[in-house]
């Protein structure tokens, strides 16, 4: 069985190997290693020269492409309801052998437990809910064979979020959403075969050269959900704003300069995902807001320094002024 | 003396006949005058236009009639009940919540300059901020719950909450000084139970910053002129001998409530609340029936809407989702309603609708307001398959209304009948000159009417009656999608509404009555916004010249750019001429419904109403309109510099609004000039060749970045990364690219260091410092303006380390592979996307957000202090900079050392190593200038001050004025004395310029003068 678990991870690996780094890939090579992947019978070769057959080869590499995109899904589906995977194995494990739309929906699922249900993504934020428990409350809690439910209606989602945000729990999710935003920014579509896959070498808004720019066969995984419509990505870039937003303000509140201006940098990144989203006008809003506490913080902190006229230099200069 | 006596006779009875045949040049200079004084000039004053002196005066004293009518007619008056709503949105959170549920129907549009202001009630807000402790008293001092004041939800507003100071000072501004004493002063007061005392300290609190035009954070004004009636409303209470019996503050307590697509049920909590407490509380007088009657000054406070939400939670109870939809429709006259046994509730008109008009119609709104989520799906689903036959039925359609309006007018019925509102719509598009940037296409689907967004189909409108829509269809600012089939209603007579008030008060054998008094503070764009879009048709009916995006009803982005706009000579006309139709509109309709005496409540035609309108002009004498004229043409200069004072040394107008892309296509010719013909040097005579125009595609783009390969009309491909309208001034879309250009100029500019003069008009340049493809800026055949780039091959190598100096010189991003070409076997770099360019190199050294642990230069120190002055959003010029410079010590000393290190390192040798600019913070590599190095270092600083002219980081703190020749000298010397030295490692003993008058910018100052 571990055989042939490793044995499927390296044909798995080495397709997507081979899309990662040859977009132009033979399809006739793809689909051969898809049917030995796919366990089904052999398909006889077919010649690029015929439009006809490279059609049928398309068609049936897509449906073998959707089948395994589904399987995966659901595999996603069951792993994320049981464990409490992390970014990089969604990532590896799942999200290169989906098709954009499964994608989506494993995106949504994410979206949906990290904004509203955290406890599901993030196991550690048991461990001071339960130290927070009374003896009987624990007793209870066990009696009910461990149920998070008994623990969700014990903590009010506000008072989780608070817990969340002391034991700097907001750090550690913001941090898997830098990885999963690493992965939208750098993932495409192979169009021939509906396949995603993420491709860190070539960045696409940063890519000046024509012949790959306007290759036919790749899209960003971005740009492919926009035109069909689909905005789960505009959901992922709220919900990023929504844990940065935290990080700033309590630096801001803390007066920490340092800590609010990296933050201040990674939330104009995050925010300026959200062009063109039905959000548009409130992000323009939010960035002015950040722009002025950042301002007013480095101001309120260059206005204690001099103050204190440290600098033999500049209180004669200060005094000079004064006069 | 006889004579004198008969002279004296002859005089006074001249003034008594000209008193007697002239009266109504009194009332309209009357008028002309008090609307002139009153009027608000900000992008928030948009709706509170009608709120002048001349109407409000009239309103207050017919409150003051209303009761003592009442009392006449023997109806006992038992006490008043205060509703004071603000709105919480005014002040967001600064949380960027993830799906929050929250209010959100403020209309903001986009057109070719950015993204319009969402119009908030300030004021409003602050007002609810002095009452945020009051909970917290209350408890205290009325621990029995009998307080009169309860602020509804008030530890649910974030900024109320204590540890909040940096965030209250960010958001009130200097209006914060302001608060706190008044604050105090109102608890006082309720701890007295001195009620009508409150109302005197919040009459002082609202003139004081309506008067003394008191800011918030950000520059925005404190105040609107619709604070005008809330102090009129305050000053009848004031009058009024009714006592209080109790007070409700609190954030949207009287906001629709219901839930759709668009608005969950969380978004209405704070009104949901409110309703349960007002409704229980509603209890007759000794048993006998009792009217509560609802009144209020204006529309838009939630009277209306708070009967709504009674009779729904009588009904439905805690079911939200059971609510219906509140009615909108305001009648002319009372309507009576009986809640349970002897309780009724009365809701009258707003008082102002006695005196003023009401458009009628219907009105597009976002379908998630109005259809469920699946029917929302497959409308979306119609509208991206379909997009393309609608597009082009559009196009037809609108052939058919221009012929209609060339043969017929406006008024032809065919465009104006409710059974093809489609038609309606393209009429209305055309006469308020919208062709060329409505984004909006008609199309009608199982019998109901839609509009789609071009840019994005899933964005779908449809058409209802503005009596029942929801507050964001009220709101919707574009005007011509409101379509005013059922006319304008003018007011009965107020006689007519009092007697037929009692009659119905009578009917139902009332006794008592309690007044309930709507006080909010909200935004005026529900009910305001309705009668503005009528006006701007109204309008360019009058006046075929009228373009509401040349008059003050244009969607500002900000308060900058409506000083831009006052300030630019070309719109500065037309708004002073767009203003001046107002005024005589307004009056006119002033005295159509003054002379009114018709009992009827239909609307108007807009054809019939527009012909009245021209007659009663008519009647406007020459003198008024005189009048008119110089007191329209003061009130512009006054408010012109007033605007100056706040914001013609902000960043926004100096760095943004002020910003002519124009010159920068001119600028962009001018370096490809230079390096292709006055430049010994093959390469980069071929890279600078400019391209043709840019031919344009089908699909309209829209301004920002684009990430594309287009052709030129020479049939070239070139990579095009952003694409504006000339007119576009959004700030943060607008920010990478001229970021992108000044870097990448910069650098190319500095490719002329090691230059040499060998004729007249050429320049040798063995070998550029820099790699770099030029960037240019072309006009597209559609008249807007793209950046681009030649297009060339990947550089496949590693890229040395050398080349990587160009990240940090320039502040560039990232360092990718992609980020290189291969040019001549060589890496030149592409990607010029730019971190920052308003510090260092990019800034006379100054780099005043630095927070890193070492020592400022004088500049940088300079410039910290000049802001802390004055604000963190002020600029300072070249000019005063130098000056302040001049007469520092600090500045002195480092000017003295850096010579005493050049000296030392002696003369600077071109032939030698170091053929690099990089910059050395230490100094130690800093060397004196050669006289045959000068030329090229002139032609730099005149090339690279000329760019800081006319092109600047939109976070600049030290700027050039345009064309300001103070400045530019000043920057020339701020630039051989600190940016050479630091940044080119070259300082001169003499002057760089033997007269620095005679400098000019790169060409000349004619040239540019000429383009401006």
């Amino acid at each position: 069985m571990k055989i042939k678990i490793i044995f499927l991870t390296i044909i798995l690996s080495l397709i997507s190997g081979i899309s990662y780094s040859n977009s132009d890939m033979n399809n006739t090579e793809l689909l051969k290693l898809l049917d030995n992947l796919f366990n089904t019978s052999a398909i006889p070769e077919k010649t690029d020269d015929n439009e006809k057959e490279k059609t049928v080869i398309n068609k049936n590499l897509q449906e073998k492409v959707t089948i395994k995109s589904k399987q995966t899904f659901q595999e996603f589906i069951n792993h994320f309801n049981k464990y409490y995977p992390r970014v990089f194995l969604i990532r590896d494990k799942f999200f290169s052998t989906m098709t954009p739309n499964d994608l989506a929906k494993a995106l949504e699922q994410i979206i949906d437990v990290i904004a509203n249900k955290p406890w599901f993504y993030l196991e550690q934020l048991f461990k001071p809910i339960i130290n927070k428990l009374k003896n009987e409350e624990k007793k209870e809690w066990q009696s009910t064979n461990y149920n998070i439910e008994f623990l969700i209606k014990k903590f009010e989602n506000e008072k989780l979020s608070k817990i969340q945000q002391e034991h700097g729990f907001d750090n550690f999710i913001a941090d898997q959403l830098v990885n999963f935003h690493d992965f939208l920014k750098y993932a495409k579509v192979d169009i021939n075969n509906n396949l995603v896959f993420y491709d860190k070498t070539r960045n696409f808004s940063n890519f000046f050269s024509q012949k790959n720019n306007n290759s036919n066969n790749e899209i960003s995984l971005k740009k492919y959900w926009s035109d069909t419509g689909t905005n789960v990505h505009f959901d992922f870039y709220e919900l990023c704003a929504d844990y940065w937003s935290r990080l700033f303000i309590t630096s801001i509140s803390t007066e920490q300069l340092n800590e609010s201006y990296r933050y201040y940098d990674d939330l104009k990144e995050v925010l300026n995902n959200l062009r063109n989203s039905p959000n548009e006008s409130k992000v323009n809003e939010y960035i002015q807001k950040y722009k002025n506490l950042l301002k007013l913080l480095r101001q309120k902190n260059y206005s204690n320094n001099t103050k204190r006229k440290e600098n033999k230099e500049f209180s004669e200069l200060m005094e000079y002024w004064d006069s | 003396m006889k004579n004198k006596t008969l002279i004296i006779k002859l005089f006074l009875l001249l003034i008594l006949i000209t008193k007697i045949s002239l009266p109504d040049i009194n009332n309209n200079s009357e008028f002309i005058k008090k609307f002139i004084k009153d009027y608000g000039f900000k992008a928030r004053d948009r709706y509170t236009h009608e709120y002048n002196s001349a109407l409000l005066e009239k309103t207050a004293y017919s409150l003051d009639e209303l009761e003592k009518d009442l009392e006449k007619n023997n109806l006992s008056l038992s006490g008043r009940l205060i509703v004071c709503g603000y709105e919480e949105q005014a002040f967001p959170s600064y949380y960027f919540r993830y799906k929050k549920a929250e209010i959100n129907d403020e209309a903001s549009s986009k057109n070719d300059v950015g993204w319009s202001l969402r119009l908030h009630n300030v004021f409003g807000f602050l007002t609810g901020f002095l009452f945020k402790d009051f909970n917290f008293f209350a408890n205290k001092w009325y621990p029995d719950k009998s307080s009169v004041i309860e602020h509804i939800d008030s530890d649910d507003v974030e900024i109320f909450e204590s540890k909040t100071n940096i965030f209250q000072e960010d958001s009130f501004g200097p209006a914060l000084q302001s608060m706190i004493p008044t604050q105090y002063k109102i608890i006082k007061k309720f701890k007295e139970k001195k009620f009508n005392g409150i109302f005197e300290e919040l009459i002082k609190f609202w003139n004081y910053i309506y008067k003394k035009e008191i800011k918030v954070g950000n520059n925005q004004p404190a105040s609107t002129q619709d604070i005008l009636f809330s102090i009129e409303y305050a000053k009848h209470l004031i009058r009024s001998p009714l006592s209080f019996l109790k007070w409700y503050v609190g954030p949207d307590i009287t906001y629709p409530i219901e839930v759709s697509s668009a608005q969950a049920q969380e978004a209405t909590t704070h009104a949901q609340n409110f309703v349960k407490t007002f409704a229980e509380n509603l209890n007759p007088v000794k048993e006998k029936p009792t009217v509560f009657i609802f009144c209020s000054f204006v529309d838009g406070v939630g009277k209306s809407t708070l009967l709504g939400n009674i009779k729904n939670y009588i009904k439905h109870g805690k079911d939200i989702q059971k609510y219906e939809r509140v009615d909108n429709s305001s009648s002319q006259l009372a309507e009576i309603f009986k809640l349970k046994e002897n309780v009724f509730i009365a809701d009258l008109p707003a008082q102002v609708s006695h005196f003023t008009y009401k458009p009628d119609g219907h009105v597009y709104v976002s379908i998630k307001r109005e259809l469920d989520h699946n029917q929302t799906k497959t409308l979306q689903q119609f509208t991206i398959q379909n997009k393309k036959s609608l597009k082009e039925k559009y196009k037809q359609n609108l052939n058919i209304v221009k012929n209609i309006i060339k043969r017929q007018g406006f008024f032809a019925p065919e465009i104006n009948n409710k059974a093809e509102p489609d038609l309606a719509f393209l009429k209305n598009v055309i006469l308020i000159k919208k062709e060329n940037n409505n984004r909006w296409i008609p199309f009608n689907k199982d019998n109901n009417n839609y509009i789609f967004n071009k840019f994005n189909p899933k964005e779908i409108r449809i058409l209802i009656p503005l009596e029942i829509v929801q507050s964001e269809g009220l709101k919707n600012i574009e005007s011509e999608q409101m379509l005013f089939f059922k006319g304008i209603k003018l007011p009965l007579p107020y006689k007519f509404f009092i007697a037929d008030l009692v009659n119905k008060l009578k009917e139902n054998n009332i006794e008592n009555i309690i007044f309930v008094d709507f006080i909010s503070m909200y935004p005026r764009s529900s009910r305001e916004n309705v009668r503005i879009n009528y006006l701007i048709q109204q309008l360019s009916l009058l006046d075929n010249s009228f373009y509401s995006d040349q008059s003050l009803y244009r969607n500002f982005i900000n308060d900058s750019e409506l000083l831009y706009i006052l300030t630019n000579n070309k719109s500065h006309t037309k708004i002073f001429e767009a203003f001046k139709l107002e005024i005589i509109t307004r009056l006119s309709i002033f005295n159509l419904i003054s002379k009114r005496k018709s009992e009827n409540l239909e609307g108007i035609t807009l054809e019939e109403i527009t012909k009245n309108i021209e007659n009663e002009m008519k009647n406007v004498s020459t003198q008024d309109r005189d009048l008119l004229e110089q007191l329209a043409k003061d009130k512009i200069y006054t408010e012109t510099k007033k605007l100056e004072k706040i914001f013609g040394k902000t960043k926004n107008y100096i760095n943004i609004q002020k910003l002519s892309l124009e010159n920068l296509v001119f600028f962009s010719e001018l370096l490809s000039d230079l390096f292709c013909n006055h430049i010994d040097n093959e390469n980069l005579n071929q890279l600078w060749q400019m391209p043709g125009l840019i031919e344009t595609n089908n699909e309209n783009k829209e301004s920002g970045a684009l990430n594309k390969i287009v052709r030129s009309i020479n049939n070239e491909n070139l990579y095009c990364h952003y694409i504006f309208d000339t007119e576009y001034r959004e700030e943060h879309t607008l920010t990478p690219f001229l970021r992108m250009l000044r870097s990448v100029w910069y650098a190319s500019i500095t490719n002329l260091f090691f230059s040499k003069p060998i004729s007249q008009e050429t320049l040798l340049i063995k070998k550029e410092i820099y790699n770099i493809p030029p960037l240019f800026l072309k006009y597209g055949l559609d008249n807007k303006i793209y950046l681009v780039q030649n297009i060339f091959d990947e550089w496949e190598e590693k890229i040395q380390k050398q080349n990587l100096n160009i990240q940090n010189i320039f502040h560039l991003k990232t360092n990718e592979k992609s980020d290189w070409a291969k040019i001549n076997d060589e890496p030149y770099r592409l990607n010029w996307k730019t971190l920052a360019t308003d510090y260092g190199l990019f800034a006379f050294d100054c780099n005043i957000s630095s927070i890193k642990n070492r020592r400022k230069t004088a500049c940088t120190f300079i410039v910290q202090k000049y802001q802390e002055e004055k604000t963190q959003n002020s600029i300072i010029t070249t000019s005063k900079l130098y000056k302040k410079l001049k007469s520092s010590y600090i500045w002195k000393r480092e000017q003295s050392q850096t010579l005493k290190m050049a000296k030392k390192n002696g003369e600077y040798n071109t032939t030698k190593k170091n053929r690099n600019t990089e910059k050395k913070s230490t100094g130690s590599s800093i060397k004196l200038g050669t006289t045959e190095q000068k030329p090229a270092i002139q032609l730099i600083v005149r090339l690279l001050v000329t760019l800081e002219m006319i092109l600047k980081d939109p976070n600049a703190d030290i700027i050039i004025r345009p064309l300001n020749k103070k400045d530019f000298k000043s920057a020339l010397k701020l630039f051989e004395k600190m940016t050479l030295p630091k940044y080119f490692g070259i300082l001169f003993e003499e002057n760089l310029f033997d007269n620095y008058d005679q400098v000019e910018p790169y060409p000349s100052w004619e040239a540019w003068e000429n383009l401006n």
